[in-house]
């Protein structure tokens, strides 16, 4: 490019998306992370398209059967859905949700800590007292009140989670925050006349990306179970569509009659789901570069 | 001849897959004798004497042979290992707070240390009597209370002269001493170095002294090694050395120390008659029982450099942190550029913030680690200006040239940087606007000697370039003296003199000034010499 002749090296803003990318690829955790989770969206979105099953219509003549018998790899619930393609359906909802959710958890919760630690003294103050007090009261209460109030849909369900879980990730931002303020490039940009929402978004988010990128992983977690509560509670999104906290409630159920086929699945593709956001989150906080 | 205390040979050391920290090291320690390691950091020095004592960290591959007081300590394992630490040899640490154990009274890690080489251990209490004795021998006043205080309450000194007390505990034939008197004042640092000296002449304890600092080694040493990159480049006596050095690193070392005294200062500055920064009667409380800051009145004039010195805790950053609006006084009046401090935030704030830069201390977090080096430089730009990105990138590399850094350093982290090139950073990202004062706490503190000289060159060819005025806080006098025009010299709050830096440093009123100038050690034997005869005459 013409500007940069001036210098002959580039300026560069942000470390180069390609770097960033060979960091990641680099980490082989990581890598398994990106891949298991990847494996997992397709199934969800893709495998219905071609494993067909019935999901709307109950059937209870078939009802409970094992593995393998009648072209059901992993047989059917006690309504008579096949298991396998009920978890693809159910892996959308959970994953939307969950997704969605940690985000707008995290988000609200750095926004309202970041402030709440670096302008300090009375606002500190206020907007921390709001927190603890949102603490006090249980989020599967407010989950309960709210989906009285309106009727879940994913959409609907996502925002309400993320709206009563960013406590703790506010709570986190703002430890994070005070430790930051103190450094002495935070106190050199202050001296140079930035404003407090430069410092505070420029400087200070940006250097707690490790804690907030952990933090989305562990949102995006109790987001899937805080939908499994409420599902078994039958508020949660209504039938025939499903997610996997609804179908493992369901199947404990059944657990002495041997049906392990209505838990393990659910409950793999769970802990599958966590395990893989929270390798790609430490890959991540790794690759974006700037030892802590 | 007498058979060495400490003979070392070959000694090779190297962590994990690394290079090698030591090669073909090799040193002998006579009875009586006080040997000085000296280097700048990375050089292998402290892995030297840590592998003494079978200290190094599991990872390190060890070749060669170590023997001292007649054992080979590199075949000792087990008991045999723990019987030669604190007999064979004691150690004492650089940073006394963090080697002693904070839970515990003081008695008690004394009597530890001498029950632990005690052939029949009895109960901690029946070791009163050593204990105070051997604190008395280390010149701690009433040994007796002290024996039932915590380290917390001890000041820095008084702590390492414990960790010495503790380190003679076993009477050793060897006292190893890393950095021994880095983190004191100069005044405490004179009373350990006179106290380990006073230690060698009366029990005839050999010493292994660790420092980068060439001021303490001309005070104490009999011999020295000058190690770089994990060789020894050279060993001679002290006098030889610092006369006629054989080495070039030795010479090149010795020549960037600031010598205190050496720089010709022009008679008297002109008083100014607009100060950039003026303080009148400034008074600031944290809420102890003293004042960090005590009517201080002070005032840098426009292109002038005003050093202010004085020991840990006498205040000298809290000024700087008024002078830049991070700290509010209690009482008393700052004015900058003629006009009052402005508030925090505010538009008069930022037109006035733009004049100033700052520097601070420590290299590590004072660069933004989420930043490149050109957005760092570039920050006060972006926040001040709307300079277009061409304009930025120009004025950038200017800045960059100016602290004499190459372009190929723009794209990279504060991380990837060494701890002189982030100063230099530091510093660019201070000057970027043209500020007309430059508020710089301890810029070359935590940097090796040969990089300090480097960025305090650079540091006056950026103030003849661009002409502020600048607060320059410092603990080291060679420093300020080779540096300032004009000095203020500060102790618990208060300024106790302040003039011409030729005349303060040279001829000074105040005994604190004069006492703080004798215990500043000069990298010149003889002159040390000469300088404790005169101080034990006083």
């Amino acid at each position: 490019m013409t500007t940069l002749s001036v210098t002959g090296e580039p300026l560069v803003d942000t470390p180069r998306a390609s770097t960033v990318l060979a960091r990641f690829a680099g980490n082989r955790l990581a890598l398994t992370g990106a891949v298991l989770l990847l494996l997992i969206v397709l199934f969800s979105f893709v495998g219905p398209l071609l494993y067909h099953t019935d999901q709307v219509h109950t059937d209870l003549l078939h009802a409970r059967l094992t593995p393998g018998t009648d072209g059901h790899p992993l047989g059917t619930d006690e309504l008579g859905y096949d298991v396998l393609g009920r978890l693809m359906v159910a892996g959308r909802t959970s994953l939307v949700i969950g997704v969605l959710a940690g985000l707008i958890a995290t988000a609200i919760g750095a926004v309202w800590g970041s402030l709440a630690g670096y302008i300090g003294g009375w606002a500190d103050t206020v907007l921390m007292r709001v927190v603890d007090t949102g603490v006090a009261i249980p989020a599967l209460f407010l989950l309960l009140v709210a989906a009285t109030l309106v009727t879940p849909s994913v959409g609907i369900l996502a925002v309400i989670i993320g709206c009563v879980s960013w406590l703790v990730p506010a709570r986190l931002m703002r430890a994070e925050t005070v430790s930051l303020r103190e450094r002495d490039y935070i106190k050199a940009i202050a001296v140079i006349g930035a404003g407090r929402l430069r410092i505070v978004f420029r400087h200070i988010v940006p250097n707690a990306i490790g804690t907030i990128v952990v933090n989305v992983t562990f949102q995006i977690a109790d987001a899937i179970l805080l939908v499994a509560y409420v599902s078994f509670l039958g508020l949660g999104v209504p039938p025939p569509s499903t997610n996997w906290g609804a179908m493992l409630s369901k199947g404990i159920t059944y657990t002495y009659d041997g049906a392990w086929w209505l838990i393990l699945p659910p409950g793999i593709a769970i802990v599958l789901v966590i395990c893989a956001v929270n390798f790609v989150g430490d890959g991540l906080r790794e690759a974006l570069g700037g030892k802590r | 001849m007498t058979e060495p205390v400490l003979d070392i040979s070959d000694l090779r050391v190297a962590y994990g897959d690394g290079a090698p920290a030591l090669v073909d090291f090799a040193c002998t320690v006579a009875p009586g004798e006080i040997v000085a390691l000296v280097g700048e950091s990375g050089s292998g020095k402290s892995t030297a004497a840590l592998s003494v004592l079978g200290l190094l960290p599991s990872n390190a591959k060890v070749s060669g042979s170590i023997t001292l007081a007649g054992q080979d300590v590199l075949g000792l394992r087990g008991e045999e290992l723990r019987a030669i630490r604190g007999r064979g040899a004691g150690m004492i640490f650089q940073e006394p707070m963090t080697a002693l154990n904070p839970l515990l009274r003081i008695g008690f890690q004394l009597a530890e240390a001498i029950r632990n080489h005690d052939p029949k251990p009895r109960r901690h209490r029946q070791y009163h009597d050593e204990c105070v004795a051997l604190l008395d021998r280390v010149g701690v006043p009433e040994p007796e209370s002290r024996l039932r205080q915590y380290p917390h309450q001890l000041s820095g000194g008084l702590r390492q002269r414990v960790m010495i007390a503790i380190a003679i505990a076993a009477t050793p034939q060897l006292i190893i001493a890393d950095e021994p008197t880095t983190a004191l004042d100069v005044t405490v640092q004179q009373q350990i170095l006179d106290l380990l000296r006073d230690i060698r002449d009366t029990e005839g304890t050999a010493t292994l002294l660790i420092t980068h600092n060439m001021g303490v080694v001309a005070d104490i040493a009999d011999r020295v090694l000058v190690m770089r990159a994990g060789r020894v480049v050279e060993e001679a006596k002290t006098a030889t050395l610092f006369e006629s050095p054989s080495a070039d690193y030795t010479s090149t070392l010795l020549a960037a120390v600031p010598h205190l005294g050496e720089h010709e200062h022009e008679a008297a500055v002109e008083p100014v008659d607009q100060p950039v920064l003026a303080m009148t009667d400034l008074v600031v409380d944290y809420g102890g029982s003293k004042r960090a800051v005590d009517s201080v009145s002070l005032s840098v004039g426009a292109g002038e450099i005003l050093g202010l010195v004085g020991e840990s805790g006498s205040g000298k950053t809290t000024i700087g942190n008024c002078a830049l609006g991070l700290v509010s006084p209690k009482s008393g009046q700052i004015s900058l550029f003629g006009g009052p401090l402005p508030r925090r935030t505010g538009r008069s704030a930022k037109a006035i913030r733009r004049r100033i830069g700052a520097v601070f201390q420590d290299p590590a977090s004072s660069l933004d680690p989420r930043m490149t080096v050109a957005q760092t430089i570039a920050e006060p730009l972006v926040v001040h200006t709307s300079a277009s990105r061409r304009d930025r990138l120009a004025k950038v590399s200017e800045l960059l040239d100016a602290v004499e850094l190459p372009e190929s350093l723009l794209s990279r982290y504060g991380h990837e940087l060494s701890g002189g090139q982030r100063q230099r950073v530091s510093l660019a990202r201070a000057l970027v606007l043209g500020p007309d004062l430059l508020i710089a706490d301890e810029p070359t503190s935590a940097l090796d000697v040969s990089v300090q000289a480097a960025v305090l060159d650079v540091l006056v060819n950026l103030h003849e370039r661009y002409g502020f005025g600048c607060l320059f806080i410092s603990h080291d006098l060679a420093v300020v003296d080779s540096l300032c025009d004009r000095v203020a010299v500060m102790r618990a709050g208060q300024i106790v003199e302040q003039g011409p830096t030729g005349e303060v440093l040279r001829t000074p009123k105040h005994p604190y000034t004069a006492s703080l100038l004798l215990s500043s050690p000069v990298p010149d034997p003889a002159q040390q010499r000469e300088r404790r005869r005169k101080r034990l005459a006083a």
